[in-house]
């Protein structure tokens, strides 16, 4: 299967303090990738970076199976993208909005758009100036669904939407994704949310790629083991000890890639496993980054 | 394409458009307004009204300046607005965009000029000039033209060029006068001041500003 | 012990103001001495002033083409040249001097010193004409064209009386469509006088008597009317009227004294058009039918002026001052606003090269 999007060894800096470096995405196509990380972790930068609105200092992006920034035209033809922050012209109502975005794409689904519209409720002689912000989310989506794209780039298309607008603008999504083969890149700080949607995950910090596998596996291997006897240090596991703790006479661990029969690994070294813990994908998620910012010695 | 940068421009900027189409139909009736009635007038109120529109006329080149200004800026406010998020989603190669935003700006810039056009022909009109005074609605008009043109061409530019680019130039007019400054400090004489001869090319065939220079009167002799 | 103090006190009081005068004297001295070198360093700056100044006023001969000038040594070798050089475009560009001519004249500044020994030693003494002129500044020498005026003015002075009577003083040398064209059509439309006004219509017999092309031995009665004549001088000169005798009577309204006071030529010129005005009809002849035609037209002398310039031009009088109108009314043949292919280049050129920056900038990356 080829990959929608694939960078390799991508560099970028801006200013003195951050640096995206040595990034190798890889997202398959047909996946809803989700792209999680931290605020400041530099999701956008890498968003900006895969569809050419930024240089980078070295390295290769490929989507769609084109060279970025050499057929620009070509990638944002059968690309949708929903910044994080709104950038439609103000001035347009809505109906001018949506005939101005389909001036530019060929296969632009009028019908599709305005069916879209009602269910959202959109007006359409409203000034985008006086949409909320949660209209505005759900205009975007609309332009990007009617555009039938065959990647969707979203840069945490829901953030600052109330519950009920968040879950229209998901819904629109999926129902998108059911009746394609299109790609979705989302990018979130809201875990939750991606956990119900993405089969891929990848992980961002501090411009960093923490990890990058199956949205099961991310959730499924991430466990929280409690047991005792627990030798203090450790050599080669099956595992990533992603956190180590102490509370009497007891260990909290905290791995990632656990498979039932790595219990036996314990036993090995003496120790016996009293709880193996599932942790949800925010609680996997906030052990992975604070491994990765401090490393298990 | 075309069509929808065009109305989505003339969205943003249509009452600075109409404000500047209004001011350039007046002018050439402020010319007339102000000479009044020149049948059987004594001469020497020919010379006099001659020479107020002469200085009426250079109003005009003015105009162009502002048009070009208004609508070289306005082309990429919106843009700008958005720090061009959009217009890089688009798939339009970059070049392409531009020259999208250039012509519908382009295509702006005839309401004052068609405005300025009408206002000299109702001046021309309006008046009964006397003998050895002449109207030229068609050449002040196609000048006019070429100057708004010119102008928007540069503030166009301006708007959409980089930090680096605004440095550079910037650096380049302050060199210049730090060199006149230098050089009258060194007291060397016989040498030409370099913002006057810089100016000159400007402003002299063949530089870009020439078109603004000249005689813009719309009655003469 | 009082003795001895006593005896001090006494050559202290002796000594003491003793010893001032010394010191005073000595004081006096040094002044005096620092007086007199003081004054002598003056004398000497004056003396190496004095030279310099000399230096600076010595006479030096610049060449340029047929131009000759002496000038002062303060001018300077650049600004020299410049001058010479600058009033031979001048006379080349009219090309209604003869070059004979101009080789014949050495234009002199006054404020040399020892421009005689100068012509004399560079053989220009035998020249026919050796013209001063107060050539000093090189602010006014700079383009040469006072250079080329006082030659201008000398062959005007060369020329029969009709033609010095109605060339303006420097031949129409100093001239061009921009400033005197255009001041020229003012003047017309000006319409100060009656002939000028009916000029303007279209009646070319009037601009023939308003230009005074013709030969005639009333100007003023012709040309003038008596109201214009009182009108024009009311105007020229303050309280004109109240000078008593013929021009109080003028003044107060009497058309024959008006006449009377301008017919002894010292108030009013007998042409109604002022010299610019004039040296467009000589220009008009030079840019439409070329130098030849002028410098025939200036070396005839038989008829009137409007005669000698048609017939150096081979048409009629009438046609040649209907010529001149429309020349001087459409500013040299020009329409004043511009909008030819001349102008839109340009404009169209740079319109296109900073689309292709804009096309190019380096914005988005």
């Amino acid at each position: 299967m080829s990959n929608a999007i694939e960078t390799f060894d991508l560099c970028y800096r801006a200013g003195k303090h951050f640096e995206i470096r040595d990034l190798g995405l890889k997202v398959r196509e047909g996946s809803i990738y989700g792209f999680l990380g931290p605020n400041g972790s530099g999701k956008t930068t890498t968003i900006r970076l895969l569809l050419g609105m930024l240089k980078p200092v070295r390295g290769t992006i490929t989507v769609l199976g084109r060279k970025v920034p050499e057929e620009m035209a070509r990638i944002m033809a059968q690309t949708g993208y929903v910044p994080e922050r709104p950038h439609l012209y103000p001035y347009l109502t809505l109906e001018q909005a949506v005939r101005y975005h389909a001036a530019f794409y060929e296969g632009f689904d009028m019908a599709y758009a305005g069916e879209m519209r009602r269910t959202f409720g959109l007006p359409l002689d409203q000034k985008l100036s006086h949409l909320s912000k949660g209209e505005m989310g759900k205009l975007h989506m609309l332009l990007v669904l009617a555009q039938r794209p065959k990647l969707l780039v979203l840069d945490e298309p829901t953030d600052g939407l109330d519950p009920v607008v968040r879950r229209d603008v998901l819904s629109a999504l999926l129902d998108f994704c059911s009746q394609g083969s299109a790609t979705v890149f989302i990018s979130s700080h809201l875990v939750h949310e991606l956990e119900r949607i993405c089969d891929w995950v990848g992980v961002l910090d501090n411009g960093k790629l923490v990890v990058e596998l199956p949205m099961q596996s991310f959730k499924n291997g991430i466990k929280r083991i409690r047991l005792s006897g627990a030798p203090s240090l450790v050599g080669d596991t099956p595992f990533v000890v992603l956190q180590r703790e102490t509370t009497g006479t007891e260990q909290v661990w905290v791995v990632r890639g656990w498979q039932p029969p790595m219990a036996q690994w314990f036993e090995g070294v003496g120790a016996a496993v009293k709880e193996v813990m599932d942790l949800d994908l925010e609680e996997g998620f906030v052990e992975l980054l604070r491994s990765s910012r401090a490393p298990v010695s | 394409m075309y069509r929808q940068v065009l109305k989505a421009q003339w969205l943003a900027a249509r009452l600075p458009v109409v404000l500047l189409a209004l001011l350039g139909f007046a002018l050439p009736l402020l010319i007339v307004t102000y000479g009044g009635s020149l049948e059987n007038a004594p001469s020497d109120r020919v010379a006099q009204w001659l020479y107020a529109a002469e200085k009426i006329g250079t109003l005009i080149p003015g105009l162009a300046l502002l048009v070009g200004l208004l609508l070289g800026i306005g082309a990429w406010a919106p843009d700008h607005a958005g720090k061009h998020v959009y217009a890089l989603s688009l798939p339009v190669p970059r070049s392409m965009y531009v020259l999208l935003r250039f012509a519908a700006g382009g295509t702006l810039l005839a309401a004052p000029v068609v405005a300025l056009g009408l206002g000299s022909l109702l001046a021309v009109e309006a008046i009964k000039l006397p003998v050895g005074v002449h109207a030229y609605p068609l050449q002040l008009t196609i000048r006019f033209a070429l100057a708004a043109l010119v102008c928007y061409a540069i503030f166009f530019s301006i708007s959409i060029a980089t930090k680096r680019a605004a440095l550079v130039v910037l650096a380049l007019i302050c060199g210049a006068f730090l060199a006149d400054l230098v050089l009258a400090v060194l007291s060397v004489s016989g040498s030409a001041s370099v913002t006057t001869t810089a100016f000159y090319l400007l402003t002299n065939w063949p530089g870009p500003l020439s078109i603004l220079m000249g005689r813009w009167a719309l009655f003469d002799v | 012990m009082s003795r001895t103090l006593a005896l001090a006190l006494v050559l202290g009081a002796v000594a003491g103001p003793a010893a001032a005068q010394v010191a005073t004297d000595r004081e006096a001295v040094r002044l005096l001495s620092r007086a007199e070198s003081l004054q002598a360093r003056l004398e000497r700056r004056d003396s190496l002033g004095r030279k310099q100044r000399y230096q600076e006023r010595l006479a030096r001969r610049f060449d340029a083409g047929d131009v000759t000038a002496i000038l002062a040594n303060s001018v300077g070798d650049a600004t020299g040249h410049r001058v010479v050089a600058g009033a031979s475009a001048f006379l080349s560009e009219l090309g209604a001097i003869p070059p004979s001519f101009i080789s014949s004249c050495v234009v002199v500044a006054y404020s040399a010193t020892g421009k005689d020994s100068v012509l004399r030693a560079e053989g220009l003494i035998r020249r026919a004409r050796i013209m001063a002129d107060a050539l000093s500044s090189p602010d006014t020498l700079a383009d040469g064209a006072i250079v080329a005026v006082v030659i201008g003015r000398a062959y005007r002075e060369s020329l029969d009386a009709d033609w010095k009577a109605w060339l303006p003083e420097d031949v129409a040398l100093v001239w061009t469509m921009k400033r005197d064209g255009a001041a020229a059509a003012q003047e017309l439309m000006a319409g100060e006088t009656d002939a000028g006004a009916r000029c303007l219509a279209g009646d070319v017999a009037r601009c023939r008597l308003w230009l005074g092309v013709d030969r005639d031995p009333t100007p003023y009665a012709t040309r003038y009317r008596p109201a214009e004549i009182r009108r024009l001088l009311m105007k020229q000169f303050y309280g004109w009227g109240r000078v008593g005798g013929l021009p109080a009577e003028c003044a107060a309204g009497s058309d024959r004294a008006c006449l009377q006071v301008v017919d002894r030529g010292e108030w009013l010129s007998p042409v109604p058009a002022s010299p610019r005005a004039r040296a467009a009809l000589v220009r008009e002849v030079r840019a439409l039918h070329g130098a030849a035609t002028l410098r025939r037209a200036l070396t005839d002398s038989s008829g009137s002026v409007g005669a000698r310039l048609a017939r150096a031009v081979g048409i009629s009088e009438d046609s040649l001052i209907y010529e001149w109108r429309s020349w001087v009314l459409t500013g040299g043949g020009n329409a004043r606003v511009a909008a030819g292919a001349r102008d839109a280049m340009p404009a169209l050129i740079f319109a296109g090269l900073l689309l292709l920056a804009a096309a190019r900038s380096g914005r988005w990356r």
